[in-house]
């Protein structure tokens, strides 16, 4: 039981260091391996010889590093959420989206850009850089508590009108959006474009401290319900039999993937597909264990996301495509054939 | 025991159930029975605390429902239900651990894995154990969900078994494994309440019958007290015969148009 479950994490923690070495050596500007052993380990005090430009040890500090670690921190919280949001919503379908944290955080940036509005321009005047990402949080942060409310009969929250209540809520924030893209200028529409689609580009060591909490968080905490999850597999009447706080599990699981996803579009914008797809692929290969599959989704959303950032930073360099196009264009196929092989099993 | 007293259940105007009190000993079944929407099921969710009654108190070994926590009723109360959806692909093994959560907290221990295998083994589930749950028949999913209850249930004595139609929809050799496993649960000293379609199975099986109509209880009593013409007639509205048979205690109960 134990081995069980801790190989299937060493061959992913494996991978995702593999990716992110091969992502801080590749870029604009390359850096060989032995070079950037030799930056870090000058970094760290470890070794005094110096075998890299300069230039290199630059780029890698003060630019690549901050990013190849944001790919790590938001694929992370993008990949645990999805994991968390199946498994409380009882469906292989949901995703953090569902529930409006991406709709709610889009309509706010977007009314950041648009609307030059007296508190908005004082808001940014006074947050400077975090102004967007903030908007962005606070925009979540009330869809999601929206669409819970709309949700609770009688004191408890019900799976099937909190989905309903997502998606209308999703479509009004949607529609409101809409509007105000309708309303924007052409410069206005570029930076919601880019926004939209997402981009590790804003990284910065400061930007990593303040999203580190949103992340570290939920990554630490959501493991301990995996049980819970488990047991919500069942039937939520069924998990309550066997002694799991449904409704306690359900506030806290909501909570953290608020705080992860919402903190994640806030700095990089909206990810797609990530939090849906990452749980399946490892559902499809070490089974439906929450115990394995809450870190793991982590650890390899952490690894994909690493990956496609560095696809999209290379693919058309010197100028970088937007993160989000690489997830969808690489997810979608890869989602389809997962509709279709689990088709097929059902079929057998 | 569980002892339900004076329960009373009603949604806006509507009474589901009304003053509805039995007991459940240790080492006994008790069947309920009655019409669709007679408030079996309700009554089952109020005993396994899914509902709060609008009147009324359960108490079970003399210890008021309310003032156990989740995590002791888990320990002391298993329950089947009628509706059992699985929406991730565990494997019967996984499912039937799932059973056990209450007893540990992290990964089962050397007991809990004791007694995994043996109520996957009484079930006769053990040869799939590695099998994805929703690849299996409607029969064999039911035993699984059974040996997960038991699971839950199997090393706490004075515990008891909950089970909201068990044999729907299985053939009858399944129907009759389910309610063995169900006896020899009892004859352990595990006390049983289980709602019940077929009234034949309920007389065979159950020690105590509860006949509901309309969220009354119209009977209360043993399978040869409760059982006649005029309770089925007035649960069921329909005209029946009894057959006596041999080797059983209790006559058959047979629909009156089969003799002319």
């Amino acid at each position: 039981m134990q081995n069980n479950l801790k190989k299937p994490l060493l061959i992913l923690l494996s991978i995702l260091g593999l990716v992110i070495t091969i992502s801080c050596c590749l870029g604009s500007v390359n850096i060989g391996f032995s070079s950037f052993l030799s930056i870090v380990s000058n970094q760290i005090g470890f070794s005094t010889s110096i075998n890299f430009t300069p230039q290199q040890q630059a780029v890698l500090v003060a630019l690549r590093l901050p990013r190849v670690c944001l790919g790590v921190f938001i694929g992370a919280g993008l990949g645990i959420s999805g994991a968390a949001m199946q498994g409380l919503f009882r469906n292989p379908l949901a995703e953090p989206g569902l529930i409006g944290i991406q709709s709610g955080a889009a309509l706010f940036a977007v009314m950041m850009i648009v609307l030059q509005v007296k508190v908005f321009t004082q808001l940014t005047s006074l947050l400077g850089y975090y102004a967007l990402a903030i908007a962005a949080f606070t925009g979540a942060c009330i869809t999601t508590f929206l669409v819970y409310r709309l949700a609770i009969q009688n004191g408890k929250t019900v799976i099937t009108t909190l989905l309903l209540s997502g998606i209308a809520i999703n479509a009004l924030a949607g529609s409101f959006t809409g509007l105000l893209t309708y309303m924007a200028t052409d410069e206005q529409l570029r930076s919601i474009t880019f926004w939209s689609l997402g981009s590790l580009g804003g990284a910065s060591w400061q930007t990593l401290g303040c999203l580190f909490p949103f992340i570290a968080i939920p990554v630490f905490v959501l493991p301990f319900f995996a049980k819970a999850l488990n047991a919500i597999a069942l039937g939520e009447a069924q998990a309550s039999h066997l002694g799991i706080n449904v409704g306690f599990t359900k506030k806290i699981i909501i909570v953290l993937a608020t705080m992860a996803v919402g903190a994640s579009v806030a700095v990089a914008g909206i990810i797609g597909f990530i939090g849906l797809i990452i749980p399946h692929i490892l559902r499809m290969a070490c089974g439906a264990d929450n115990k394995i599959i809450i870190p793991a989704s982590a650890i390899l959303g952490a690894a994909v996301l690493t990956l496609a950032d560095l696809v999209s930073r290379t693919i058309v360099a010197p100028t970088e495509l937007p993160i989000g196009i690489i997830t969808a264009l690489i997810g979608t196929p890869v989602f389809i054939y997962i509709i279709n092989s689990q088709r097929k099993k059902n079929y057998q | 025991m569980i002892n339900v007293k004076n329960i009373s259940y009603q949604i806006s105007k509507k009474q589901l159930l009304q003053n509805i009190s039995f007991s459940v000993k240790s080492g006994e079944i008790v069947a309920i029975i009655g019409a669709n929407g007679a408030g079996k099921s309700t009554l089952l969710k109020i005993l396994c605390q899914e509902i709060n009654p609008t009147a009324g108190q359960i108490f079970i070994n003399n210890k008021i429902t309310n003032n156990y926590n989740l995590g002791e009723l888990a320990k002391l109360r298993a329950v089947l239900a009628q509706h059992n959806t699985l929406s991730m692909q565990f494997t019967v093994k996984e499912l039937v651990t799932m059973g056990r959560y209450p007893h540990f907290k992290h990964r089962p221990q050397p007991n809990d894995v004791a007694i995994i295998n043996q109520t996957m083994q009484e079930t006769g589930v053990f040869e799939f154990a590695y099998r994805d749950y929703n690849t299996l028949s409607g029969g064999e999913q039911q035993r699984v969900q059974l040996a997960r209850v038991l699971a839950q249930i199997y090393d706490s004595p004075n515990a008891f078994l909950l089970l909201d139609e068990p044999t729907n929809g299985l053939d009858l050799l399944y129907q009759q494994q389910i309610l063995n496993t169900a006896r020899k649960m009892a004859n352990k000293g595990f006390g049983v309440v289980c709602i019940l379609h077929d009234i034949n199975l309920a007389s065979a099986y159950a020690d105590k019958i509860l006949i509901l109509k309309n969220g009354q209880n119209i009977a209360l009593g043993s399978p040869s007290e409760v059982i006649n013409c005029y309770n089925i007639h007035k649960a069921f509205n329909i005209n029946v015969q009894l057959m006596p048979c041999e080797g059983f205690n209790c006559p058959l109960v047979v629909p009156s148009f089969l003799s002319a």
